[in-house]
């Protein structure tokens, strides 16, 4: 049932970042994805819609190898990024999950630190201590994640003091200051208002200029105002995925239509 | 269980086969009164004004499905294409007035119109018949005949012209009217074209040219 690509597109097939090849997941004897086979476009937006249940969630933390960090969960098959296989042997988790970065649903700054080190917490990590060089990604991470103007005079306030949606952007840039290739994005304005959606939707199709965005949503007029492909899943597998133009305007499976327009169930 | 959409949905259909009927109706009387010679001006302008009109209800109840519903797939294809198609409707009871009141504006006496303007007549109430059976009825095994309808009519309409140029005729008031109206019945069978590529572009989601 899972597409290999999405159909109708301009491109050509080069230029995937992240492609799937018979991913399956588990948790414990719970069989959650099934045999999914799938390409993301490099510098795209590829918005995953389905069902509460259907795995979407669970399908971006196998890109990440964040599925594994749960007791009793499993993966089989392969991720590839790049062309290279994410769960090889030898390769290092910690790794891919910087350059796979990943935003979630509820914003998550570190309580105790200021706005300035959780910016720079992951590259501190790293073991960069030249306050210069951490100024300049501090700054440029805040800009690209249209969050400096706001803030560029608090920086040693805490981050849990600014609002819900400057709380995600600060996850945003958090995230980009370790200079991932690929940002993940699991429900990253289901607890904002309308204004601090369209900010982070609006950094979205910035970010799509430099990364491979990979967005999980419930809201699908959010995956058509800010996707470039479309994957709808149910029951663990990729029932239909293609352009979102093509998703939106002619699905072409009866369940994604269903679904879409409200009809499911 | 029904959506909130549906409603609005249906209600959108409903207008489109009122104005398909109303928009039949206007079209055949004027062709007819025109080629049999006679004048029917006001009943048309009443039915034009209506099918107008109803184009107007309908363009506001589609403009507020899309604001509070953000349809997508075959609900937004139904939406732009009752849209599109209401404008064609509305477009006949246009024409048909206009076919109404040319002997009026030129002061020229009814008499029948047989020879080639008979005959785009009647090429063109049969189009307009065909696309409304595509549009009520899905009927799309119909697009070959329109599309054969519609290649004798500009094929009709273009000798007609071809024919006026190299043999005018003596009255220039008769030929005035004949062009003017070979040109509406033209345009007429042209909508009826748009209407039948809309209705099978909202089924199918893609374009079939008639033409």
């Amino acid at each position: 049932m899972s597409n290999t690509q999405p159909t109708n597109l301009k491109e050509s097939a080069e230029g995937y970042k992240i492609e799937t090849e018979n991913l399956n997941a588990w948790f414990g004897k719970s069989h959650v994805l099934k045999e999914i086979s799938l390409k993301t476009k490099e510098n795209a937006i590829t918005a995953i819609i389905g069902p509460s249940g259907c795995g979407k969630s669970t399908f971006i933390r196998c890109l990440n190898r964040m599925h594994e960090l749960v007791p009793n969960a499993r993966v089989s098959g392969k991720v590839l990024l790049d062309g290279k296989n994410i769960y090889a042997e030898g390769v290092d988790p910690v790794a891919v999950r910087r350059k796979v970065g990943m935003v979630f649903q509820k914003p998550n700054p570190f309580p105790t630190m200021s706005v300035y080190d959780n910016v720079a917490s992951g590259l501190k990590l790293t073991g960069l201590r030249d306050r210069k060089k951490l100024d300049v990604v501090v700054k440029k991470s805040l800009e690209l994640a249209f969050l400096w103007d706001e803030v560029k005079d608090d920086l040693d306030k805490s981050g849990a003091s600014l609002s819900g949606g400057q709380q995600q952007r600060l996850c945003i840039a958090r995230t980009l200051a370790v200079e991932p290739e690929v940002v993940l994005m699991d429900e990253p304005c289901s607890a904002l208002d309308p204004q601090a959606t369209a900010k982070i939707e609006q950094l979205m199709t910035k970010l799509e200029e430099n990364y491979t965005v990979v967005i999980v949503t419930h809201n699908m007029q959010q995956a058509a105002r800010v996707s470039d492909f479309t994957a709808f899943m149910y029951l663990g597998e990729v029932v239909e995925y293609g352009s979102t133009r093509q998703i939106f305007e002619n699905p072409k499976n009866e369940l994604t239509e269903r679904y879409i327009t409200g009809k499911f169930g | 269980m029904s959506r909130l959409l549906d409603t609005g949905l249906s209600e959108l259909s409903n207008i489109v086969y009122e104005m398909a009927e109303l928009a039949e109706r206007t079209v055949d009387t004027s062709i007819h009164a025109y080629l049999e010679g006679g004048t029917i001006d006001i009943q048309i302008r009443a039915w034009s004004d209506a099918l107008r009109s109803l184009h107007d209800s309908l363009e506001e109840r589609a403009v507020e499905l899309i604001a509070r519903y953000q349809p997508v797939a075959t609900d937004l294809r139904i939406i732009k294409s009752s849209m599109k198609i209401a404008y064609d409707l509305s477009r006949f009871g246009r024409y048909a007035l206009d076919i109404s009141t040319v002997l009026k504006i030129l002061d020229v006496h009814p008499e029948p119109a047989n020879g080639t303007v008979g005959e785009l007549g009647k090429k063109t109430i049969e189009a307009l018949h065909v696309a409304i059976e595509i549009f009520k009825n899905r009927n799309f095994e119909l697009m070959a005949k329109l599309t054969d309808l519609e290649n004798e009519i500009d094929e009709l309409y273009r000798s007609y012209l071809r024919n006026m140029v190299e043999k005018p005729s003596k009255n220039n008031q008769t030929l005035i009217s004949n062009i003017l109206v070979s040109r509406h019945l033209e345009r007429i069978a042209d909508h009826a074209c748009y209407i039948a590529e809309e209705t099978y572009y909202m089924v199918h989601g893609r374009t079939m040219y008639v033409r």
